[in-house]
């Protein structure tokens, strides 16, 4: 009798399973952490600092000083010069590397993804040891004569992220590249086209969606950095390290100002975000796996200046970090660099080293595990049982991804320091900051791996009388490990060198690695700070080596 | 069973993410909580030693200068914290309300300079100066005031920190408001427009140590860590005046253990602890009997003009306002 009354129940309420629970859990999850944080900055950007009240006050304020303004325009700068240096830099390499024969190009792709992959603003301080006035580099080149450009303001930050983010723009023109049908470059040769013509004609304009789609993350990636330019910036300032600072000023910040700056902020980027879009989609050619290009040898000059190329673009941004370690273990006195090696910088960290490095791992690892659950989930649902429900939960999982670390941080602080949910200072806020920072990676990364497993053997579990739930535990699941397994190391690196959300959320007590990085490079401390981070590239480069085990450093595994 | 309890193990995993974790409070029988700023590893050293010589354990939680006012302020109804270690003086100032007044054992061997009152005590001396690099600026060129930071040549060369984030850097605003008065703001405007700003008020002399700048403003112990460790840098006092202010230690008003509080502030106070501070830090002692950094000059040889706390407090929210519409203007 009863199994029948529960049966009839859910008749009525439609398959109520356990995906019906993820999905309504999904939502709430999104509406809590992504959507509240989000309205309240809306919210607060609406509200005036002087009467409390709905006003355009805040709005007016930024618009009114060319101090403010100034901001967008540097942004711009900032993030367009960026991704110019990444297509200039990645392009080639990605040409070079698919279409000849370089020796090396499995190490050459790696270190590309360990520099992509280190926090960007331990590049920017490594470069000021390299080309600051006292830097090594700078000295060298004033032997020769050479005055190298001033490595503080804009152009210092946009060589730091074309170094930084060239990866993205590398790993998408690659695959592309490779699988462009070889019979339309064979066409243009047969029509007279030839060598750099050809590329320009005929290639690049066929690897355009993909070549666009890694500039916009590396765009997207520029806009949102917030450590570069807060160390390279002094007085340029850009609108991350503005909403930074007005947020964080020691008299009160203004918060409804620094709401106004996120709202701007946001509001770039989908606009960058939907132009990519379109120029995408307006040019979509279908690749071809068979006809393949074939991989050239180069003979003489031109495969030196091949080797050449590739060689020195991974080198010069593997540099940076090879440079902090290897002044990490500099001779110091005080604050002060000599001649000759010591461990003086890793004396006096000691200290600081156990706390903030079982904070990070606690936090990034708890994170990672709530990742990969309701990522998991959530990709079951968007791929087996999409309905409305689930393509809407899919478009608000697109929000973290226009959503820069500062502004979610932002965000955190202002919904969740009153009740109901109060959780500032407390290492869950800095928790669910990365959890949901990373979750539409891992959604999306295990939604792609669901596509590639067939729902036949699935279906036949569940003719076979198995329950939603288990045939999930007992056949889908199995065959998702590896993907999952690669998936959660990679939110795991991104997690460990997170900075622009939990430099806004941290207290003393949840201070974590790169926040404490962050910190001795800002107080000028460059040996302590070698020496941390040397920590933190250890710990990436393990879990990167692991990955690579596992199923290779992809372009899928590191872009999703 | 085991769906069932795949089912429950779901449900608990969902359902962490909007779960919030509240932390418990730990009593202890004699012991004695301390807010701080205080660097971990000074920290590390002193509470162990205060253990051994008071048999008191120390729980120290360590946090920035703002946050830790910002956390007794939240707790003002329940108390947790007893004593506030090491934080700017003019911040406890600003919140004497939350403060218990005390005299220390040795309040008569405590310098006169530092002395503002018994709500919050001196802890360790600081004194506003210049850091010059030494290869960038020949003697005769070298600011020997104020004033002479406006000099158009130093233009982009002068680095300093933010007032609106830094306490000593509106210090500095206030010292030099406090100078010249009336003037003030005009001199200040002057020197002004010669900064490069930078995030924190510790990377000043890291800045002018590696000549991305040739004068800086700064703490001297910022300062003499660069000297000391060897740096082409020397420190110069300014001859139209400067502030000696102390950092503080204050007893919170409601202190859950009141008498471990004044014993650990008798403690910080003694000369043996002080003495260490001075080689540690590169501190000044407030005690007259205190030792003194080699290389410094004994405050009687500075000028100093008298800093009234009080005053820099209370105009803080104007004079930061100001400030940041001169920076605006500036383009800084």
């Amino acid at each position: 009798m009863k199994t029948n009354e529960v049966r009839t129940k859910k008749h009525i309420f439609g398959r109520f399973d356990i995906w019906t629970f993820v999905t309504i859990m999904g939502f709430v999850i999104v509406f809590i952490f992504l959507l509240l944080p989000l309205f309240n900055i809306f919210k607060t950007s609406f509200i005036s600092k002087e009467t409390g009240r709905f006003s355009l006050a805040n709005y007016r304020t930024f618009f009114s000083k060319v101090y403010y303004t100034r901001a967008i325009m540097n942004s711009l700068i900032v993030a367009i010069g960026g991704t110019l240096g990444s297509i200039i830099l990645g392009l080639p390499l990605a040409f070079f590397t698919v279409r000849f024969r370089i020796k090396g190009r499995a190490i050459l792709s790696t270190l590309a993804v360990l520099s992509l992959l280190s926090p960007p603003f331990i590049g920017a301080y490594s470069w000021i040891i390299m080309l600051g006035q006292n830097g090594f580099l700078r000295r060298f080149f004033l032997t020769l004569g050479i005055q190298l450009p001033k490595i503080f303001g804009p152009g210092g930050i946009i060589l730091v992220y074309s170094l930084q983010y060239y990866p993205f723009v590398f790993l998408l023109a690659s695959g592309a590249l490779s699988s462009v049908d070889r019979s339309l470059e064979e066409a243009a040769e047969n029509l007279g086209t030839r060598g750099i013509r050809k590329f320009f004609k005929i290639t690049l304009p066929l690897i355009i969606p993909s070549v666009s789609a890694g500039a916009l993350i590396a765009f997207m990636m520029s806009l949102a950095n917030f450590g570069v330019p807060m160390i390279l910036g002094r007085n340029f300032h850009v609108l991350p390290t503005m909403a930074y600072n007005i947020f964080t000023s020691d008299i009160g910040g203004d918060v409804g100002l620094a709401s106004t700056v996120s709202i701007l902020l946001i509001l770039v980027s989908t606009v960058v975000l939907f132009g990519q879009r379109y120029l995408a989609t307006r040019r979509k050619y279908t690749s071809n796996l068979l006809n393949r290009p074939i991989v050239k040898s180069l003979k003489g000059w031109a495969n030196a200046g091949a080797y050449f190329i590739c060689y020195l673009i991974v080198a010069i941004s593997t540099l940076p970090l090879a440079v902090v370690v290897v002044f990490s273990f500099r001779k110091t006195s005080g604050p002060v660099f000599h001649p000759g090696f010591g461990l003086q910088s890793y004396a006096k960290v000691i200290h600081d080293i156990p706390k903030t490095i079982t904070n990070s791992l606690t936090y990034s690892i708890t994170a990672v595990i709530l990742i990969v659950i309701v990522g998991t989930l959530i990709g079951f649902i968007l791929t087996r049982k999409s309905n409305a429900a689930s393509k809407a939960l899919d478009s608000f999982l697109m929000i973290p991804y226009i959503v820069p670390g500062t502004v979610m941080g932002i965000g955190f602080i202002e919904a969740f320091n009153h009740k109901p949910i109060y959780l500032t200072g407390t290492a869950t806020i800095i928790i669910m900051s990365y959890f949901i920072r990373r979750l539409p990676y891992s959604v999306r990364s295990s939604a792609s791996i669901l596509k590639q497993i067939d729902p036949a053997m699935e279906e036949a579990a569940i003719n076979l009388g198995s329950k939603p739930a288990s045939t999930f535990r007992k056949i889908t699941l199995p065959l998702m490990v590896p993907g999952i397994i690669s998936g959660a190391l990679m939110s795991w690196v991104t997690a460990i060198n997170e900075l622009s959300s939990s430099i806004v959320l941290y207290v003393g007590k949840t201070m974590t690695m790169p926040v404490r990085i962050y910190l001795s490079v800002l107080d000028g401390l460059f040996g302590t700070a070698s020496a941390l981070a040397t920590f933190l590239l250890i710990a990436t480069g393990i879990a990167l080596y692991l990955v690579n085990r596992f199923v290779g450093l992809g372009r899928e595994t590191i872009v999703g | 069973m085991r769906k069932k309890l795949f089912v429950i193990l779901l449900l608990f995993v969902l359902l962490l993410p909007v779960t919030v974790f509240a932390t418990g409070q730990k009593e202890a029988a004699k012991k004695v909580v301390l807010y701080s700023a205080h660097t971990q590893e000074i920290i590390d050293a002193l509470v162990p030693r205060f253990k051994a010589d008071t048999g008191i354990d120390a729980e120290v939680v360590k946090m920035g200068s703002g946050d830790v006012i910002a956390r007794v302020k939240a707790e003002r109804n329940n108390p947790q914290c007893d004593v506030i270690w090491s934080i700017g003086g003019e911040q406890l100032e600003a919140n004497s309300d939350l403060l218990a007044p005390y005299t220390p054992k040795d309040w008569d061997k405590i310098e006169d300079v530092f002395k503002v009152g018994t709500n919050w005590l001196p802890y360790t001396g600081i004194v506003m100066v210049f850091i010059v690099n030494t290869n960038l600026v020949p003697e005769n060129l070298t600011p020997q005031k104020w004033t002479d930071l406006a000099d158009p040549r130093l233009k982009g060369q002068i680095s300093s920190s933010r007032a609106d984030k830094s306490g000593s850097a509106y210090m500095q605003l206030a010292t030099v408001l406090n100078i010249y008065k009336d003037r003030g703001w005009e001199v200040y405007e002057s020197i002004l427009k010669n900064f490069v700003l930078s995030g924190s008020s510790s990377a000043v002399p890291r800045f002018v140590n590696d000549g991305e700048q040739a004068v800086g403003i700064t703490l001297e112990d910022n300062a003499y860590r660069y000297v000391k460790g060897g740096g082409p840098v020397k420190i110069v006092y300014p001859k139209d005046g400067t502030t000696a202010g102390p950092d503080g230690i204050a007893l919170v008003k409601g202190a859950p253990h009141p008498e471990a509080a004044k014993t650990f502030i008798d403690w910080a106070l003694s000369k043996p602890i002080q003495d260490f501070l001075v080689e540690k830090m590169g501190r000044r002692a407030v005690r007259k009997d205190g030792a003194r950094s080699p290389g410094l000059p004994p405050l009687s040889e500075i000028k100093t003009v008298p800093y009234d706390f009080g005053w820099a407090a209370s105009h803080k929210e104007e004079f930061v306002k100001k400030w940041t519409e001169l920076v605006q203007k500036l383009g800084l």
